[in-house]
């Protein structure tokens, strides 16, 4: 099947990628093709084994799922660099950096000169799961499974931007901002969901196509995003079904509800969650990294559903990747 | 209103608490943060440790106990929304009397209870017994879709109470499962709603469930690609050569490419004369992803020198995915010594680091003993990802006894010093002559630790002026390389080494290093 590519946003793509080009020298590393040559190359922080990496089909699927969807070209390999230090961040302006795919964030000196330098030079850089909630620090894998809405950044990376820029500070991404339209608007068709999910996913869960996102802004612009994780929902096998199952945690009540959960006994964490308005919301577990229900700043209480199923898993790629796109388009036209 | 009951406010009491416990059963590994088992905590575990504040005064029993005894009084309840809110409730407790509710929420008259009681099964992942796992199948025939979605999902954990074994008449492990829920298991598969069917077909393999070969064949050819493409990875060896040999065309003609793709690739698994016709046809596809994958199947099949070549060289034109590269650098293993070099030497150049890798495994595993080193030390010195260096020089250790001092030279001229730290290392193999001109290379460099090796050498060769080299670095501007000299002449006592060190003191009295050095010369004048 042919696909003609639309971009349906207004930005100057074109101009803006050329501007780009002048300012980062397009260079492959090595025997770059015809095919490659004029494409942006997209960087990835792999700093143990690149195939150790989390989610390793997550971004090459998104990449060329832009190739297929917009007008942009990246090339869709990533190119894996060891450390902030790699030179190879003089050449190329976006990185692609999964939070838990580096154990420890002490930067060296020469990965803090390199890392700053790419941002004040119109580098941008993706967090993904750089929001981690902090029932989902305990474990590094916690945080690659669930993608809990919350607006604050990590402790070790809010510890190394405030080094490195100490005039900024991270800062919520309002549902208003562009990069929620800057190529898909809105929530992706939600009739395939079923009945019991739906209302929470559209008004609650990802209002509007939005989601949870903290900006560093570097020389006026956004340098750096960081998210929960969603590359979780990216990757395809070569055959185009999506590599991951996803399910849904969703708020749910009934008839009776409130009142027992506000009596109700439990055995494991309780912890508090920060809104987009800076409320909180605090949340009972039972088991470790499972929030069992939830009272909300308004009094209510409301119980966590666990919902597996494809056409959620389905649905939930769709979002994600949807939002990875506009992430991209937004990186390369802001 | 009764009394609250809010238990252990530290959760760090919780942890230690439930991890000595569970440690101690032997029902969980001592971290008590794992991911989710089937784990019950004991009844009155809670009070047989009193931790401050864990439970109201002059209550008595298991933590949980008034929570679900009070779900558990509203599942008669005549409003289907009250009783749906006690099976959600039910559903956070990993306790019998919790699950037993959830259970009878299975059978509930309103489909909204019955969904909800589902979901809370499965809120903790646990192997279900016989009756509840009948239960959960015989929602695959449920008249509400989303119950049949979220039943189909869960079914590999339905049957654990199900035992495997080799059943009669076949010649695959099969679920020994009772004939009505058998019959259910089997129409699901052929649900009218394709999220039912998407979902058994995942499951399939996982399953030991023996589907008649006319249905195998009905699901090879399902409209939906993603159960076809499911059923082709699992199911195609299972159809007879004769019913394949009709079936095959047809299938190579589908309108999918993924699906051919996935044919293509799956029939180089099929050592049989049928697989190789078809692979024929769809050498021959107009997707060249389909056509590559299927010559490089029927490499797979026969391995040929040409054939390889010619995919190789296909393979430049078109991007693969890495799935298929990955399987075309591994089949460059099954050709004879010579070929075999020639392609792993140039997938070693490649872009994509992990093909890269995958050549490096092959090219040690094939050529480590008798063929040339020059790739290996290569990759070691020049391949740009640290992690496929580090692995060319371990296996470069592995073979230390074969490098010859110009491969040691080669890594010298590496732009990265860990490259150039080792090969400072691996000269201790070579004659004085040799070894010291690495030596003194080493010397130069501008890697603190590759010039603290080469300080190692020359102290341990003792090579000509060594006492005056160690000497003159003493007054280096790197702390580090001046006190490594320093260690080196601490462990070579004798007059000239401490003659040195008194000129570095007269010289240099206020230098960092003066401490240590006074510290040196008074341990050397007691000896």
């Amino acid at each position: 099947m042919t696909h003609f590519p639309t971009f349906s946003a207004g930005p100057p793509v074109g101009r803006l990628l050329a501007v780009l080009a002048v300012f980062f020298a397009p260079a492959t590393l090595q025997a770059a093709t015809a095919f490659e040559a004029d494409r942006v190359r997209v960087l990835q922080l792999a700093p143990s084994n690149p195939m150790e990496r989390n989610f390793p089909a997550a971004l090459p699927s998104l990449l060329e799922h832009l190739n297929e969807t917009t007008t942009i070209r990246v090339h869709p390999d990533p190119l894996f660099i060891d450390s902030f230090a790699d030179e190879r961040l003089r050449r190329h302006p976006l990185l692609y950096v999964n939070f838990g795919d580096r154990r420890d964030w002490t930067l060296s000196e020469a990965e803090k000169a390199g890392l700053k330098s790419f941002l004040e030079r119109g580098g941008f850089l993706y967090l993904d799961a750089g929001i981690t909630t902090e029932f989902l620090r305990d474990d590094p894998r916690y945080g690659q499974s669930h993608s809990f809405a919350d607006w604050e950044i990590h402790p070790s990376l809010e510890e190394l931007f405030r080094e490195l820029f100490p005039d900024s500070a991270f800062e919520r991404l309002p549902r208003q901002h562009p990069l929620f339209r800057s190529f898909h608007a809105g929530l992706p068709p939600p009739d395939e969901l079923p009945d019991s999910v739906r209302d929470y996913v559209i008004n609650e869960k990802w209002p509007q196509g939005t989601y949870s996102f903290l900006q560093l802004r570097v020389n006026g612009r956004t340098a750096v995003l960081a998210s929960p994780i969603i590359a979780m929902g990216w990757g395809r096998t070569a055959i185009g079904t999506w590599a991951n199952t996803i399910s849904f945690r969703v708020r749910e009540s009934a008839e009776g509800l409130d009142e027992q959960l506000r009596e109700a006994a439990y055995a494991g964490a309780r912890f508090e969650a920060v809104r987009e308005d800076g409320r909180k919301d605090t949340i009972f577990c039972q088991q470790a990294a499972t929030p069992s229900w939830v009272q909300e700043p308004n009094g209510r209480w409301r119980i966590f559903r666990y919902y597996h199923s494809r056409e959620i898993s389905d649905y939930a790629h769709r979002y994600y990747t949807q939002l990875g796109v506009n992430l991209f388009v937004y990186a390369l036209t802001q | 209103m009764m009394p609250t009951l809010r238990l252990i406010p530290d959760d760090r009491i919780r942890r230690v608490l439930v991890a000595l416990l569970a440690g101690a059963l032997g029902a969980l590994p001592l971290a008590a943060e794992q991911p989710p088992r089937a784990f019950q905590l004991p009844p009155g575990f809670f009070e047989a440790f009193e931790v401050p504040g864990q439970e109201a005064p002059g209550q008595e029993g298991p933590y949980w106990e008034e929570t679900v005894n009070r779900a558990l009084e509203t599942l008669d309840d005549p409003n289907p929304e009250v009783r749906r809110a006690a099976v959600m409730l039910l559903g956070k407790y990993p306790v019998p009397p919790a699950r037993a509710g959830v259970r009878r929420g299975l059978h509930d008259s309103d489909a909204g209870v019955r969904r909800a009681a589902l979901v809370s099964l499965f809120e903790t992942p646990s192997v279900l017994d016989g009756s509840t796992g009948a239960a959960v199948l015989g929602l695959l025939g449920d008249e509400d879709v989303s119950i049949r979605r979220i039943a189909s999902n869960v079914v590999p954990m339905t049957l654990g109470a199900f035992p495997v074994s080799m059943q009669p008449g076949q010649s695959r492990l099969g679920r020994n499962l009772p004939p009505d829920l058998a019959a259910i298991l089997r129409e699901a598969f052929l649900d009218e709603d394709v999220t039912v069917r998407r979902n058994l077909a995942g499951h399939f393999p996982s399953l030991f469930i023996n589907l008649p070969p006319a249905v195998l064949e009905k699901l090879l050819r399902d409209p939906d690609n993603e159960v076809a493409i499911h059923f082709l990875r699992s199911s195609l060896q299972q159809i007879p050569d004769d019913r394949l040999a009709g079936l095959l065309p047809e299938l190579a003609r589908r309108s999918s490419e993924p699906y051919r793709l996935e044919l293509a690739r799956q029939l180089g698994m099929l050592p049989r004369p049928v697989a190789e016709e078809a692979l024929g046809l769809l050498a021959e596809d107009e997707a060249p992803p389909v056509a590559f994958a299927a010559r490089l199947s029927r490499f797979s099949l026969r391995p040929r020198a040409d054939d390889y070549r010619d995919l190789y060289q296909r393979s430049q034109d078109i991007r693969l995915d890495e799935t298929t590269l990955q399987r075309l650098v591994r089949a460059s293993g099954q050709l004879p010594g010579d070929d075999a070099e020639t392609f792993l030497r140039k997938w070693l150049d490649h872009g994509d680091v992990a093909a890269r890798r995958t050549a490096l495994q092959l090219y040690f595993s094939r050529f480590a003993r008798e063929g040339a080193l020059g790739p290996l030390v290569r990759a070691a010195a020049t391949d740009p990802s640290s992690q496929l260096r580090g692995n060319a020089l371990a296996y470069l250790g592995q073979i230390e006894a074969r490098l010859r001092d110009e491969d040691l030279r080669a890594l010298m001229g590496s732009a990265h010093s860990e490259s150039r730290r080792q090969a400072v290392l691996w000269t201790r193999r070579l004659p004085d002559d040799l070894a010291g001109e690495l030596a003194f290379d080493g010397l130069l460099d501008t890697a603190t630790e590759v010039r603290a090796a080469a300080l190692g050498e020359i102290a341990r060769r003792r090579l000509p002026d060594w006492e005056e080299i160690l000497a003159a670095t003493l007054r280096d501007p790197d702390p580090q390389l001046a006190r490594t000299a320093l260690a080196h002449l601490g462990r070579e006592p004798g007059p000239k080494t401490e003659a040195l060190l008194r000129t570095f003191l007269d010289e240099e009295p206020r230098s960092p290093l003066a401490p240590l050095v006074r510290s040196l010369l008074a341990q050397m004048s007691q000896i």
